[in-house]
């Protein structure tokens, strides 16, 4: 009965993705979208237009680790495995380039179109995943208008001069961003130096609490992800080492993991704490 | 086997040595630098934060190293000596994996009621109700096979319940959590948790050090040990009982550093000779001196996240276990 229903499903998609095809050619826009990753979610919750998003994963109706969580409370959420995607008949679906192979590949095996978010690493690149998502839903403008509003939101959190105070953005797992990172590129971009400056290929590196000290970092700002939920990563930040450090020595601020999660256009919410948090430094310098 | 060496000359060394490695351990940093040159700047532009890497991040990662590897050889040569069975060590027996379980279920379940203070009872309780469960599936007089066996199958039921208490965790990063729990580690952790363990592993040890004497009776028959006076029940109540308090408190803020209590005891051995009584110093000297020379060693690599201790004494003793094993065989075929 299963293996019936299931392929009554496979078939179903396979003919709403193929007809939905052959009526409207190549540039058809999809009705029926289905996002199956927190990444893919943000974007789509975005850009897609009102009622066609189907489904999303179910990180992006969490307010904790999303920024669209408000938009998406009406959208039913998926598991991101086929059995939660096919039931939606989904004719385009939205996936991360790090999306279980198995399950792109037998999408694309059904017919059901595939578009994939990448990591971003630069601001560009952040352009970049808007305008792919964009173009797949067949929403170009709305993404250019988004692009331009990402610009002007950095634009406003541009901070620099002379005075470039040092700073580490460390992570609840004792991460510590390098430069060429989204968050690196931030820190820099509000007119932070980060103290860490070597890199590596995931733009994170882990120095202990007692290595943090060393470097004497002006500002320690935190990423938090989901205060008050008990993990050894955030037990690491409760350390009375650092916690003396921090509260005696440097200024702190707290990035909520909401709003870098998947370095989205919602990272200008980090910006904007960052370069507020600028601002007060050097007032607080002027005022000594 | 070799002549047994003086037991005192045995332990002076043994303290001298535990104490050479406790001043490395605070002294030498990241990269096997002596006294860092970071360290020494430091000290020149701010004494008082220097003051504070050395005594809330050193110093407390060298005091854990040498509590944690003390409890782990005093008790693998009780457990040993009570078992009457070279393979037996808290980690292989399963106390570990219950410690980290019971630790695991009050600190991501259990802090909304209590303090952090709650953590090591949490794994106390899970080492004691680890090895009450091995002292009732092995039996009175348990095989080599049986004990072993027994305590493989508690170890990954235990495993495999902190894994799935970690996956059903609200916190974010369940995978890394589960790292932690099962590769133990002595990085950054702070005086508060010394003084969290130290008074179960103080109580620990005494009742593990209480049955020396029961123990040596004990390898001459369980007959010969009533007909001397000691009661077997008793014996066992506070080998497993010291156990379960000090291995539960050590896991409960480290994590799962395996092998120490296996391999430590056998060096003893061939050092000190076979008698229990005269093994639980040594081994405890000796357990605490491996595991601040196995903390020193995870130091050495610069860059990158630094190894976990669990996985540094996995691959001394792992090898070693295996090369026991087929001693045994030989010798018991």
């Amino acid at each position: 009965m299963w293996r019936t229903l299931g392929l009554t499903m496979l078939l179903s998609c396979l003919l709403t993705g193929l007809t939905a095809r052959a009526s409207e050619g190549p540039s058809y826009i999809p009705q029926r979208i289905v996002s199956i990753n927190l990444c893919s979610d943000i974007l789509a919750a975005d850009l897609a237009a009102p009622g066609t998003l189907k489904s999303v994963f179910r990180l992006g109706r969490d307010p904790h680790d999303s920024a669209v969580a408000h938009l998406l409370q009406d959208v039913p959420p998926n598991d991101g495995r086929i059995e939660d995607i096919l039931p939606f008949a989904p004719d385009l679906v939205l996936a991360h380039r790090y999306t279980s192979p198995f399950t792109l590949d037998l999408l694309r095996r059904i017919g059901v179109p595939v578009v994939t978010v990448n990591d971003a690493r630069s601001f560009a690149d952040i352009r970049a995943n808007i305008e792919t998502v964009a173009s797949a839903l067949g929403r170009e403008a709305e993404g250019r208008a988004l692009i331009a509003r990402f610009d002007a939101e950095m634009d406003a959190a541009r901070r620099g001069g002379l005075r470039a105070p040092t700073a580490i953005l460390y992570q609840d797992l004792g991460g510590a961003v390098t430069p060429d990172s989204i968050l690196g590129h931030i820190v820099a971009h509000t007119g932070f130096r980060n103290v860490i400056d070597n890199e590596n290929p995931f733009g994170l590196v882990y120095p202990g609490i007692e290595d943090v000290i060393a470097m004497r970092p002006e500002l320690v700002a935190i990423g938090i992800y989901r205060p008050g939920q008990p993990s050894q990563a955030s037990a690491l930040l409760q350390h009375p080492a650092l916690r003396h450090y921090r509260t005696r020595y440097a200024h702190e601020v707290d990035l909520p993991a909401r709003d870098w999660n998947c370095s989205t256009r919602y990272v200008t919410a980090i910006a904007a704490r960052l370069a507020a948090t600028y601002d007060e430094m050097l007032a607080w310098e002027r005022a000594k | 086997m070799t002549r047994p060496l003086n037991a005192w000359l045995v332990n002076l060394t043994l303290t001298a040595l535990t104490l050479a490695l406790l001043a490395a351990s605070i002294y030498v940093g990241r990269g096997g630098e002596f006294l860092t040159d970071k360290f020494r700047t430091m000290v020149e532009i701010d004494r008082e934060l220097a003051w504070l890497v050395l005594t809330e991040v050193r110093l407390p990662r060298a005091l854990l190293g040498l509590l944690v590897g003390a409890t782990l050889g005093l008790t693998g040569a009780g457990l040993q000596g009570l078992l009457r069975n070279p393979l037996a060590e808290p980690g292989l027996i399963g106390a570990s994996s219950g410690a980290a379980l019971g630790a695991v279920l009050v600190f991501y379940f259990g802090m909304a009621v209590g303090s952090a203070m709650l953590v090591p009872l949490g794994g106390i309780a899970g080492a004691l109700a680890a090895l009450a469960t091995l002292y009732l599936l092995a039996g009175r007089n348990p095989s080599i096979v049986t004990i072993i066996l027994a305590g493989v199958a508690i170890s990954a039921f235990c495993g495999a319940l902190t894994s799935l208490a970690l996956n059903l965790s609200p916190s974010p990063y369940a995978a890394l959590e589960i790292v932690f729990w099962m590769l133990g580690s002595l990085t950054d952790r702070s005086m508060a948790q010394v003084w969290f363990v130290l008074p179960f592993m103080f109580v620990g040890w005494l009742l593990v050090l209480s049955t020396a004497r029961a123990l040596d009776a004990l390898s001459l028959g369980e007959d010969t040990a009533s007909t001397l006076g000691f009661s077997r029940r008793s014996v066992t109540l506070r080998a497993i009982a010291g156990t379960g308090l000090a291995v539960g408190a050590a896991v409960s803020v480290t994590g799962v550093i395996g092998f120490v209590g296996l391999v430590v005891p056998h060096l003893m051995r061939s050092l000190v000779g076979p008698r229990p009584a005269s093994l639980l110093l040594p081994s405890a000297l000796a357990g605490a001196a491996l595991v601040l020379a196995a903390d020193l060693l995870v130091r050495l690599p610069t860059g990158g996240p630094e190894p976990k201790l669990g996985v540094v004494t996995a691959l001394i003793g792992a090898p070693f276990f295996l090369w026991l094993i087929l001693k045994t065989r030989r010798e018991h075929p």
